[in-house]
Formats: structure tokens, C-alpha cells, sequence
């Protein structure tokens, strides 16, 4: 069965274009690996059957690119037989990493300078982004049967949602940071919600969790246990598509880290414009009674003005930097990762720093990480880093991880005491900033 | 008919806002479960989101699993609660279908009347239905994406006499940015094939554009016309001995709730 949305653009060629008016949507597929356009985009991300099949681009019509696909194929396929598979080319200025897990091959090329790992870390959530859809164990199952088998059938309908996550992986530093995103919020307020979640927990319901723009209100979990991050990063990014802004959704998820075998069934909901409950249950058959439990969380929710309360701190969606106890001018953004509860929080920035200057300072922010991490000279405690473009410190203790994007004319000194003073803020609110008590049952 | 709470408040148009009866109607509204079928992007959520909360999106992100939509509607002197399961039309989603469809009362299978093969595809879920859903249930067959072709079939119908169209067509002359859009698109599904198949199968048919609202509002008229009310009415309150208010009957939508309907059918139900 041909996906019915490639199929507009299969049988419209280049010399069409001006014929008729295109969405954006259309003319991103009219290109190829050939056209200009194609050709500067900075970070591109390529999966295929170890076949050599088209499975997903994040930019141009994947089918178009099947000669780059065999090439790719080609190229990892070589290596493996010599039993020392290809990790990565240095091309120019341009990185291309691969990846590969099973039947499928993934390669990520771009011209930022992006290190290795970070490229290999990114391929690697796009992998699970995929397993996340279908399950590790129907992949499996599928190529073993036909290896030549063209699985955009059965991914049909999800281009839309594996664009959006590779987009946040650019303009979020949430997934590179491995932990959970939260939203500040007054701890009454947040306890108060957590408390609506314990009220009427229906039989099956494993997780119930409040999000606003991938960002934590609460959860409720079971007492020993704790989903991953990195599996929540999938369904938060997933939960941020417009397609469940209205009416109720069920539809079954796999968490790759939990259990990449089998399905678990998520019901989706907006109870605000801002605010998303998602509740995670075993039973596929337990819609009902998740509909039923979210209608008793809004009535509750409702009886005060709790529910208007978390919309209007979700509307507010994060801090400004200049609400970090510092005042404005200096600081441009800032991170901070609190490594024992394994969650963060993010500020805007600052309304000076335009689009491009802000994802010149996420790059910098994932590249610095990598080198803290994993560069050669071991692990490193603070980074200050300069460029003609970005001013950015780096801190990692035991306790926290910390990253902040200062104006130009910023010197290590000033760096340093804004900083101290965050720290010294972010303790004093830490109540506010983090879900510290969240129920469990 | 006429639909309420079609206020367009988002949060109106699902289950948890719509759930007391209107209090001009002091009857407790009949539930009908309503599931939508066909294949990927032929408008089945658009069909839902004009119908529900009469909103049009170009370019509509496709379903992930099913979305569930409540609306009410008043045919004559009866309060209707539709609860429209909204299922998501790709491949992998094929064999989650039956929970959906397993005790809806009315099915709705879609297809593009500019798509041929979406017709074969409808063919293939209302044989589908024929021989696993309820037995008495009620199929209309719904072609969808009338204003794609209703420029086409202006001009044809300046020529020879075409009846049925000509509201559509009405609309679509004041419709600037339709003409850009339908450039292109040509009709692919013939009506009277469809209603002869229509009509052997049994099914209701009707042509539809959920972008101008054409036919959308009919299609659950003429749904709820041949529903046997009486029948389904007496069924939901035997399935649900004291509950006290509808919002809760829900729940029972797809455990015990179906169990006892299926018992309460005339004996040939399997």
C-alpha cells in the first residue's frame, strides 16, 4: 500500500512547481539531494534498511534520496563485513556519523562542528523515537521475514511527529541533559495537583502525568518504580503535536527503555490549552476508565481555582533570566540540572538573542557537555568558552550541572559571581523549581 | 437535527463537558456509539472536527491511534449523545480496529472521492464490519472531499443538468482560495458507482466535503433515522441498572456494558 500523503508529491516533479501553490509541507518534499536547498541544511539525519531502503530524511522526500540511501548502504555495509564497522567520515567541514541496531542504519551528517558522540547520542533517540512506534521486537520481526520490506508502511503518518522531535532535539537542551524538564511552579500548587492525581487512580493506570510544553507539573508512579527519561522525552515530544489538542486520545506507545518488546497504551489529553494530562496503562482496554479518572481530576481540579492557576503557570511556560535573583542584561540563558532528582529547568532567553544566535548556544551547550564528559582530558569541572558568537560557562559538580549564555562583554569574573548567585537563588527555591514530593502508590 | 453544545470550546467537545442533559430536554439523551473507518487522509478526523466543533484545518496532522469526540445532537424530540471513535487510518493501527468497532451502533467509512483505491479500501472495512461487528449495525458509506472537484463539476453542470450539486457548487463560487487549491485534483470515484454499491450492500451513502461542511451534518441525520432508537434506549438502561448519571455509563463502554447489550440482541447475535 502506498502511504497516501507521498503520494501528491510522487507524481509532482520540479518542473510542476510553479503550476500550482504548495504548502510549505510540499515544497520541502519537491527537494533533493541535488538542489541547493537540500544541500544547506546544517544537520541532516538519514534512517534505512540495512537493505538499503529509504525509511526516513529529515529534509526532501526520502524516496528521491535512494541513491544516497544505497550509497550509505553501501558504505556501512563494507565496513561490517571487514568486521570493524565505519563509526564516522570527516568530510570539509562536514561530521557524518553512523549508527546502526538491527535492521536498521542511521547516519547523521552536519557541517556545525557537532562531536561524534553528540551526533551517535542523537542517532541513538531517533532509533528509539522509531522502536518507540513499533515496538524493537515487530522490527525484528518484519526484516526477518522480508528483508527488503518497506517499512514507511507501517511508520506511515508519523513524519510529521519524528520532524518535530529531531526540531526540539536543535532548540532543547532537555534530551542531551538525560533528565526530566520541569515547570516552575508555587509547591502548594504543585502538591495540590499531585494530590487530584492520588484521588480516584483506576484499576491498570501505571503512570499519570501533568505536562506543559514537555515539561513536568507531576506524576504519579508506582512506589518501586521509575520510568527513564529518555523514554518520558519521547512521549512529552510526541504529546506536543497538535494533533491531540483536541478531543481524547488513545493510542498505544512503546517505551524503548521499559520495554521495547510490547506496547504500553497511552490516553492523551489537553485539560487546558496549555496543559496535557498523559496517562500511561497496561490494559489497551482501559480507555473508559482513564476518561472517566480525568474527568474526576478536572472536576477537582475545578472546585477551587487550581485548574485556572495551572494554566496560567503553564501559559508562562518558563523563567526569564532576569527572574534568577540577578537581574537583567548579563545573563542570556541558563540551565540547571539537579543530578539527584535527575531533572532540570531551562529560562528563556533573553529577548535579545535572535532564533539562529539561540541555537548557536544549544549547539554549544551539547558540544561543551560532550567535551566535559568524554573529552580526553577526563572529566571537567568548569568551561568558559568564547567565540565571536557565544560566551558560555560551563559548570559540573556532583551535585548539579549547570549552563549559562552570557552578553559578549561578560568577564569570567562577572560570570562567575552571577552564577554564585543563582546557586545561592536556585537553593532558596528549590521547592518551587523541582517536583520534589511526587505521590507514588 | 440540530447539534448542541457546538459552541466551539475545545474543552466542550469532549466527553467530560458534555455530559448532563440539556435542561430544555429533561430525557436522558440516548447514547450511540459512532466509529469512523477508512483509509489514511481521506478526512475522517475533519469530518469529526467540522461536525463536532465546525472547524476546518488544511493540512491536518494525521491520527495516532483513535480520538474520542462527544456531541449532541436533538433529532424531533429526542437528545442524541454520539461518541465518535475517531481511529487513525494507517496500516499499523489495522488491528486495534475491532475494539472500536466491536459495539458501535453506527459506522461511518470514508473515502476520497478523488482517490479510487480509497474506495476499495471502504470495501474492504464494511466487509470487514458485515461479518465482525454488531449485526444490526448501521454503515453509511461517505465520500469525502467534495470541493476538490466541485469546480470540475460547476462547469459540467453548466452543460448538462446536475441536480444534487448545486449547493456545493453555490459555495465553491465564493470560495477564492478553494480554486488554487483544487487545481489538479480530478474526481476519480464516480457517485453512482459508489451508491449502486452503496445500495446492494445496504449501507447509507452520501458525498461530503468537511471543508465547506456539505453533507457532514446529514450523514448523522441520516445515521440517526435508521438507528432503531427505541431498541438501543431500552438496551443502554438494561446494560446500566442504576446508574445515576450518564457520564459514569461510560465506563462500562467496552467491559460489562457490552456483555449485557450483546445478550440483550435478538438471539442471532453471533
Amino acid at each position: 500500500m502506498e502511504q497516501p500523503e507521498h503520494q501528491g508529491i510522487a507524481t509532482t516533479s520540479n518542473t510542476s512547481r510553479a503550476a500550482r501553490k504548495l504548502s510549505e509541507h510540499e515544497l520541502e518534499h519537491l527537494e533533493d539531494f541535488h538542489s541547493p536547498e537540500w544541500r544547506q541544511h546544517s544537520r541532516h539525519f538519514l534512517v534505512l534498511s540495512s537493505a538499503g531502503k529509504p525509511i526516513y530524511s529529515r529534509y526532501g522526500d526520502e524516496a528521491q534520496l535512494s541513491t544516497l540511501m544505497s550509497a550509505t548502504q553501501a558504505i556501512i555495509s563494507t565496513f561490517a563485513d571487514m568486521s570493524d564497522p565505519v563509526r564516522s567520515i570527516s568530510i570539509g567541514k562536514h561530521t557524518v556519523v553512523f549508527y546502526t541496531n538491527g535492521p536498521l542504519y542511521l547516519l547523521a551528517a552536519s557541517d556545525r562542528g557537532d562531536p561524534d558522540d553528540l551526533l551517535r547520542g542523537e542517532l541513538q533517540l531517533l532509533y528509539s523515537q522509531i522502536v518507540s512506534i513499533l515496538t524493537a521486537a515487530q522490527l525484528t520481526k518484519i526484516f526477518e521475514q522480508r528483508s527488503n520490506f518497506d517499512l514507511r508502511q507501517l511508520l506511515g503518518g508519523t513524519q510529521g511527529i519524528i520532524d518535530q522531535f529531531i526540531d526540539q532535539l536543535d532548540t532543547d537542551f532537555t534530551f542531551a541533559l538525560g533528565s526530566l524538564d520541569t515547570l516552575w511552579m508555587r509547591y502548594r500548587l504543585r502538591e495540590r495537583i499531585g494530590k487530584a492525581l492520588l484521588v480516584a487512580r483506576p484499576k491498570g493506570l501505571l503512570y499519570a502525568m501533568v505536562v506543559a510544553d514537555m515539561k513536568l507539573v507531576t506524576l504519579l508512579r508506582p512506589r518501586k518504580h521509575s520510568l527513564h527519561p529518555a523514554d518520558l522525552h519521547l512521549l512529552f515530544s510526541m504529546a506536543t503535536s497538535n494533533v491531540f489538542m483536541t478531543g481524547e486520545h488513545w493510542t498505544p506507545v512503546c517505551f524503548p527503555r521499559f520495554n521495547d518488546q510490547g506496547f504500553l497504551h497511552v490516553y492523551i489529553k489537553y485539560i487546558t490549552s496549555n496543559v496535557v494530562l498523559l496517562l500511561i496503562s497496561a490494559d489497551r482496554d482501559s480507555f473508559f476508565a482513564m476518561n472517566k479518572y480525568c474527568e474526576q481530576i478536572c472536576k477537582d481540579l475545578a472546585s477551587d481555582d487550581s485548574l485556572q492557576r495551572l494554566d496560567d503557570a503553564a501559559a508562562q511556560r518558563a523563567l526569564r533570566p532576569y527572574e534568577l535573583g540577578v537581574g537583567p542584561g548579563m545573563l542570556l540563558q541558563l540551565y540547571y540540572k539537579h543530578k539527584t532528582l535527575v531533572q532540570h529547568f531551562g529560562t528563556r532567553f533573553a529577548d535579545s538573542v535572535d532564533e539562529a544566535q539561540q541555537l548557536r548556544i544549544i549547539n554549544t551547550y551539547k558540544r561543551l557537555r560532550i567535551y566535559m564528559t568524554k573529552g580526553g582530558q577526563g572529566p571537567l569541572r568548569i568551561v568558559y568558552y568564547k567565540s565571536a558568537a557565544n560566551t558560555v560557562l560551563a559548570w559540573q559538580s556532583s551535585s548539579f550541572e549547570l549552563f549559562a549564555a552570557f552578553a559578549p562583554k561578560a568577564d569570567v569574573k562577572s560570570m562567575i559571581r552571577t552564577v554564585n548567585m543563582v546557586l545561592e537563588w536556585i537553593k532558596s527555591e528549590e521547592d518551587h523549581l523541582f517536583v520534589i514530593n511526587a505521590p507514588s502508590y | 437535527m440540530s447539534q448542541q453544545n457546538s459552541s466551539g470550546n475545545r474543552d466542550g467537545s469532549a466527553g467530560a463537558a458534555n455530559t448532563g442533559p440539556p435542561h430544555s430536554a429533561p430525557a436522558k439523551p440516548i447514547q450511540i456509539k459512532v466509529v469512523l473507518l477508512g483509509d489514511a487522509a481521506v478526512g475522517k478526523s475533519s469530518l469529526v472536527l467540522r461536525f463536532v466543533n465546525d472547524e476546518f484545518q488544511e493540512n491536518k496532522e494525521p491520527t495516532i491511534g483513535a480520538a474520542f469526540l462527544t456531541q449532541k445532537v436533538r433529532l424531533d424530540d429526542t437528545v442524541l449523545k454520539l461518541d465518535l471513535w475517531d481511529t487513525a487510518g494507517q496500516e499499523r493501527f489495522h488491528s486495534l480496529a475491532p475494539m472500536y468497532y466491536r459495539n458501535a451502533q453506527a459506522a461511518v467509512v470514508v473515502y476520497d472521492i478523488t482517490r479510487a483505491q480509497s474506495l476499495d479500501r471502504a470495501k474492504s472495512w464494511i466487509k470487514e464490519l458485515q461479518r465482525q461487528a454488531k449485526p444490526n449495525i448501521v454503515i453509511a458509506l461517505v465520500g469525502n472531499k467534495l470541493d476538490l472537484v466541485a469546480d470540475q463539476e460547476n462547469e459540467e453542470a453548466e452543460d448538462a443538468d446536475a441536480d444534487a450539486d448545486a449547493d456545493a457548487d453555490a459555495d465553491a463560487d465564493t470560495d477564492a482560495e478553494h480554486t488554487t487549491a483544487t487545481e489538479g485534483k480530478e474526481r476519480q470515484v464516480q457517485t453512482s458507482t459508489a451508491r449502486a454499491y452503496a445500495e446492494e450492500s445496504g449501507l447509507l451513502f452520501l458525498e461530503t466535503s468537511a471543508k465547506t461542511g456539505e453533507g457532514v451534518v446529514e450523514t448523522f441525520t441520516e445515521i440517526a433515522k435508521k438507528l432503531d432508537l427505541n431498541q438501543i434506549a431500552s438496551n443502554n438502561q438494561a446494560a446500566r441498572p442504576g446508574q445515576l448519571n450518564s457520564g459514569s455509563a461510560n465506563v462500562n463502554f467496552l467491559s460489562e456494558g457490552s456483555q449485557s447489550e450483546q445478550r440483550n440482541t435478538d438471539g442471532c447475535a453471533c
